[in-house]
Formats: C-alpha cells, structure tokens, sequence
C-alpha cells in the first residue's frame, strides 16, 4: 500500500491540539507564520524533519500556561566516527550551534510574535542518532532548550553572549534514548551550515525561493 | 504523524581527527561544513534520472519517500511529553 507524503502543512500541529485557550488561540492566530516556516524547512532545509508539530508548546509538568513558539527537528547525519569521539556535550553544542540557533532566529523573526505578551519565548528541540547506537533500533538523543524573547533578540543582535545565553535559558535538557539526563554544559558557536549549504543535486520546487 | 526516519542523510562535520578533545583545528573543519548526502537511496534516485538522460536531480518528494521506505519502525527515545507538552 503506497503511503500518503506528508507535506509542510502537516508538521504544523493542528490548532485543537494545543492543550488549552490560550495555546489553541495563538496557533489560530499564527498559522500563516508557522505554515511559512513549515514551508521553509520543508522545501530549503531537507535533510531536517520536524517533529511532534510546530506550534506554540510549553515547558513539561509547568504549572503555568506559558508559551513557546516551538519547533523540533530531527537532523540526519551519516554515522561519522570523529563526531562519535566528541564528548556528548561538543555533540550537543555542535548541533545546537548548527540547527537550534538558525531555528531561533527564523522563530524570533515571525512577525507579531516578539510584541505578543502571550507568547512567552521560544523553544527548540534538536533530535539526532546517538553515534554507535544499534542501527536497527537507533537511540536518539535530543537537546532541548526554552528561552525568553528579550534574551534571544539580545543573542541573535550580539549584545548578550553565548555563555550568557545559555546561563540564562529556561530550561535545558538533554535527553540520551529513553534517558533524561538533565542540563548539560553546552557552547554555542558560529555556524554557517545552514544558510550556506546547498544539497548536491537537489532540486527545490517550481516557485519555492530560500532565504 | 507517524514517524519516519532515513538512511538518507546528511554527513555532518567530516574530518575530525580522533580524540575525545576538539581541537580549534577540529572546530574549523565542522564549520567548514564538508557535508553530502550519503545514502545509497540518494544514490539510486539520482541514477534513476540520470537514465532518465537528465541531470541528477533529487526532489523534495524523492526525500520524502526516501524517508519513508527507510523508516525504522522503532527508535530508543522519550516521550515527547517529557521534552515539550502541548
């Protein structure tokens, strides 16, 4: 039986799914912003996959009904025995710098959400394979991180520092397979991957631009 | 949605040295992003066109399908809720 393809509006979580008013009302509200953003990932970032669906999230087992624009996405990477020598948390900083940091700015810069007092900050999830993990049933390892706007508006304009940043995020967690170890230290460096790197061959949709 | 997964894949950061230390020349070379696609699946779509007498060509579909006919069916991971909550 051929499967159904999903396409971007489907990585964006429907609005019913959000779990209470105010998450439900900002998903309504942000639609077309967060279809925009599927698109963008969908068609110019292929080698990610969103996750669990795009929308407006909130940290787990808090109380209060705060909300992060958030995203998770599954970066996928060919097994490299150097990244796999790397301490996990170079690993998690590396891809942190690579995929999290991009994904910030893109959700920092969706119109209306930076004034928006419903909208607390903003949330990425970073998923990849655990290097040297079972190949047929491959650990993941995922870092998450919830952070405030004023603080990522200062970090993405370079008035707030790295370390600063992450000394001052919400939460952040490291998960490693079915393990939830906890806040590890990560740095975040610069990385061009994304805006640069173009997949060889790849052959983007009639009428899609990338920027 | 289900969940899907590939061999389809992008090689991130080739060229490390081994040690479980980086060095700033190890950093250099993750940021010089030497990175490619390096499934075989990738492999037998662009060959695919290319009998086709066109230019390999990858489309968002082809790594849309790629991604599904490599689907592992089962990954060691957390909830989602234990991430993020809805």
């Amino acid at each position: 039986m051929a499967l159904a393809q999903a396409g971007p509006s489907d990585y964006v979580m429907p609005v019913d799914k959000h779990t209470t008013p105010k998450g439900r009302a900002l998903a309504a509200k942000y639609r077309p912003q967060l279809l925009e953003f599927s698109d963008y990932v969908y068609h110019c970032l292929p080698y990610l996959e969103i996750r669990n669906g795009l929308g407006f999230k909130r940290v787990p087992k808090e109380a209060a009904d705060n909300r992060y624009a958030s995203v998770w996405i599954r970066a996928e990477q060919a097994p490299d025995p150097a990244f796999a020598a790397m301490p996990v948390n170079k690993q998690a900083s590396a891809m942190f710098s690579r995929y999290a940091v991009p994904m910030l700015s893109r959700l920092a810069a969706m119109p209306g959400l930076q004034a928006d007092p419903d909208v607390t900050g903003y949330s990425v999830a970073v998923e990849w394979v655990k290097p040297s993990s079972d190949p047929s049933i491959p650990t993941m390892e995922i870092l998450a991180a919830f952070v405030d706007k004023a603080s990522t508006k200062a970090f993405l304009s370079k008035t707030m520092s790295p370390a600063d940043y992450v000394q001052g995020m919400t939460k952040l967690t490291f998960f490693d397979g079915d393990k939830e170890v906890g806040r590890i230290p990560i740095e975040i460096w610069e990385d061009n991957f994304v805006g640069t790197y173009k997949v060889p061959g790849y052959e983007l949709e009639k009428g899609k631009v990338c920027s | 949605m289900r969940s899907k997964i590939a061999t389809f894949a992008a090689l991130i950061g080739v060229g490390f040295l081994f040690g479980a230390c980086a060095t700033s020349e190890q950093w250099a070379e993750w940021r010089s992003h030497t990175t490619h696609f390096a499934s075989g699946d990738h492999a037998s779509f662009s060959m695919s066109n290319n009998m086709q007498g066109t230019n390999p060509r990858v489309t968002r579909l082809d790594v849309e399908n790629s991604r599904t006919q490599n689907w592992w069916g089962k990954t060691i991971t957390v909830e989602p809720g234990q991430v993020i909550q809805n």
